[in-house]
């Protein structure tokens, strides 16, 4: 008997050393910033030899792990398989099945395009320890090309230029900021003033007069804050989309966007398992859409809002959406808009309760720290955006597609094929009985999709027809 | 449809009782030292004693509820199970839908001879259906059967 030839391992480029440090300590630091958070606030002002060894052993161990991964890490395509060691103490040893894989993406950051390199990365089914499966940091331009091919012959993950090659309208650099402005990321600008005041008080106390401000100076302060989130959102969208584009090829979408770090992603057709159109009330107003591509690979319960997606159309015109969501799901046979079904009447009801309830927690607070009653009017807000909610709420189940719809201020629409569905579920609590509601929950490789509440027998027959007999 | 092993609601109704005087032992001592600081001792005494007995009560009637709403079934080419007493599910996992099939069985469950099935699918989230008080010997019976089922069709992945 003759014995296959044993495939050598292969180890990352030599550059990877250098490439890796920098995003490695950025990563450390990012993991331990409560310590430094600590060190700042505690210690004063980062003098002292407790301070300064601190700081050093976050480098010193940026250093180490960078060392340690080139030293340790070996890959080989052995066996029509992606077979991965890394690891010292604790040694992680990975066979990839190219027919399990979900997409493939290749990264190139500052670094890695000084240093004529590419990060690979595949990611599988259910990755449940960690984003990325096998994640191969630092290739030469050319070996990633050869890995990716030889993945694509051993599995589902083929040649990207086999088949008919068709280009998408992709946003130009305004749509991009506009993408960046409708994100919002108020709340984190808000967070930085907070810890810009806190540490001038600190280190600078008397510097800033907080205690005087006044109701403007907050105001100010608030507006400030909105400036800077829209300032923020829209630098994190150009550093993301710049530059984007998206394609078709054969039963493959790519996606390549990225200011500095240049980002190309591959997801077969067939591994998509979900599309999400999000379209927040800025976005919308603007007439656009964002579409999520979502796999099996980055699992998380979909309860609304952006699931974790692989692929991300930033900005697509909100006519166009659903032709686009043909581009993933070419047999769609729903005109989507048109055609879906309320939930049940009284489930608005249900959520005008809900609405209110939620809003009550922040109500109360307003009343206490402000002293005004007019402050319950918030109850009053959320039972309204609770009610407009629900009546905004859709579905629709053909014999290869769901499709459900939710949302008032931010509207979602998911797509999801049938022949994905992993388990069904009818669920019914005791309000909901006491109604005559309950609700199909659907779970799908990578998460869940409720439909909205319907009556309970309705709920019984859709139950019915999404079983496997049904 | 079938019921789980009746062993199963004595073992509850242990491990409820059990649960009384082991995990709720913080519950009492918080609520114990707030009503002993607003109403004093006695009616501290007595709040905690109120809480435990609700609980005994609770630890013993439940069960049987939870037996007679659990039902599941084998038919044809899926998995169906009904639960709940308050909030009721039926839940439905195509056999070429299942990933893999795991038998469990802790401490107490060996004393009674009773397995926990559990059921996942790609999904990937957690059991996509758990059945938590089947006859050890069925238990590894239904799981080899429902993994053998499945096996080479489209799982959907």
């Amino acid at each position: 008997m003759v014995s296959e030839p044993e495939v050598p391992w292969r180890r990352l480029h030599p550059a990877s050393l250098v490439v890796n440090l920098i995003p490695t300590a950025w990563r450390t630091l990012r993991s331990t910033w409560p310590l430094l958070l600590a060190v700042v606030w505690g210690g004063g002002r980062l003098q002292g030899f407790v301070d300064l060894i601190l700081v050093g052993s976050f480098f010193a161990t940026a250093a180490v792990r960078t060392i340690l991964h080139f030293a340790t890490l070996r890959y080989r395509f052995a066996r029509g398989r992606l077979e991965i060691q890394q690891g010292l103490f604790s040694r992680i040893e990975q066979a990839l099945d190219p027919a399990r894989i979900q997409n493939v993406s290749i990264e190139q950051n500052l670094f890695h395009r000084l240093a004529g390199l590419v990060e690979l990365r595949i990611e599988m089914a259910g990755a449940g320890s960690g984003p990325v499966d096998g994640m191969l940091s630092a290739l030469s331009v050319d070996e990633a090309e050869t890995l990716r091919v030889q993945l694509g012959r051993s599995g589902a993950h083929v040649n990207a230029s086999a088949g008919e090659t068709e280009a998408f309208d992709a946003p130009g650099l305004l749509e991009v900021v506009a993408y960046g402005v409708t994100a919002g990321r108020v709340g984190a600008a808000a967070i930085g003033i907070g810890i810009a005041l806190d540490l001038s008080t600190q280190l600078a106390p008397g510097a800033l007069p907080t205690q005087r401000f006044g109701a403007y100076t907050w105001v100010g302060l608030m507006l400030v804050a909105l400036a800077l989130g829209y300032a923020l959102s829209a630098g994190n969208a150009i550093l993301r989309y710049y530059r984007f584009r998206w394609w078709r090829a054969g039963d493959h979408l790519h996606f390549e966007s990225g200011l500095f770090t240049r980002r190309r992603m591959d997801i077969p057709v067939r591994k998509l398992q979900l599309v999400q159109i999000n379209e927040p009330i800025l976005r919308r107003a603007m007439g656009f859409a964002t579409l999520l591509l979502e796999t099996a690979a980055a699992p998380g319960p979909v309860t609304g809002g952006a699931v974790p997606a692989e692929g991300i159309v930033p900005m697509v015109p909100r006519e166009e959406a659903v032709e686009r969501v043909r581009a993933a799901f070419p047999a769609l046979d729903t005109p989507i808009d048109d055609a879906l079904h309320p939930c049940a009447p009284r489930a608005r009801s249900r959520a005008a309760f809900r609405g209110a309830l939620r809003w009550l927690g922040p109500a109360v607070g307003a009343v206490f720290w402000f002293g005004n009653p007019a402050a319950w009017a918030l109850v009053g807000v959320g039972a309204l955006v609770g009610w407009l909610d629900a009546r905004r709420q859709g579905w629709q189940v053909t014999d290869h597609y769901i499709v459900v719809r939710r949302g008032f201020l931010s509207r979602d629409t998911w797509v999801l094929p049938r022949q994905k569905l992993q388990s069904v579920h009818w669920v019914q609590g005791p309000v909901a009985r006491s109604a005559g509601l309950a609700q199909v929950v659907v779970w799908f490789p990578g998460g869940r999709l409720p439909l909205p509440e319907l009556t309970e027998q309705h709920a019984r027959e859709l139950f019915a027809r999404l079983r496997p007999a049904g | 449809m079938h019921s789980l092993d009746p062993r199963v609601v004595a073992l509850w109704r242990l491990q409820g009782v059990v649960a009384c005087f082991t995990s709720w032992l913080p519950i009492y001592a918080t609520l114990g030292w707030v009503l002993a600081s607003r109403v004093g001792l006695g009616g501290a005494i007595g709040g905690v004693a109120a809480l435990a007995a609700a609980l005994l009560v609770r630890a013993v009637v439940w069960p049987g509820f939870a037996f007679r709403a659990f039902r599941y079934e084998l038919r044809g080419r899926e998995l169906v199970v009904e639960q709940g007493v308050i909030f009721r599910q039926t839940t439905c996992v195509p056999r070429s839908r299942i990933q893999h099939v795991d038998t469990r069985q802790g401490f107490w469950e060996r004393a009674f001879h009773v397995s926990r099935l559990l059921v996942y699918t790609g999904a990937g989230l957690s059991s996509d259906a758990s059945l938590p008080g089947l006859d050890a010997d069925e238990a590894v019976r239904l799981r080899d059967e429902l993994a053998r089922t499945g096996a080479g069709e489209d799982d959907g992945v």
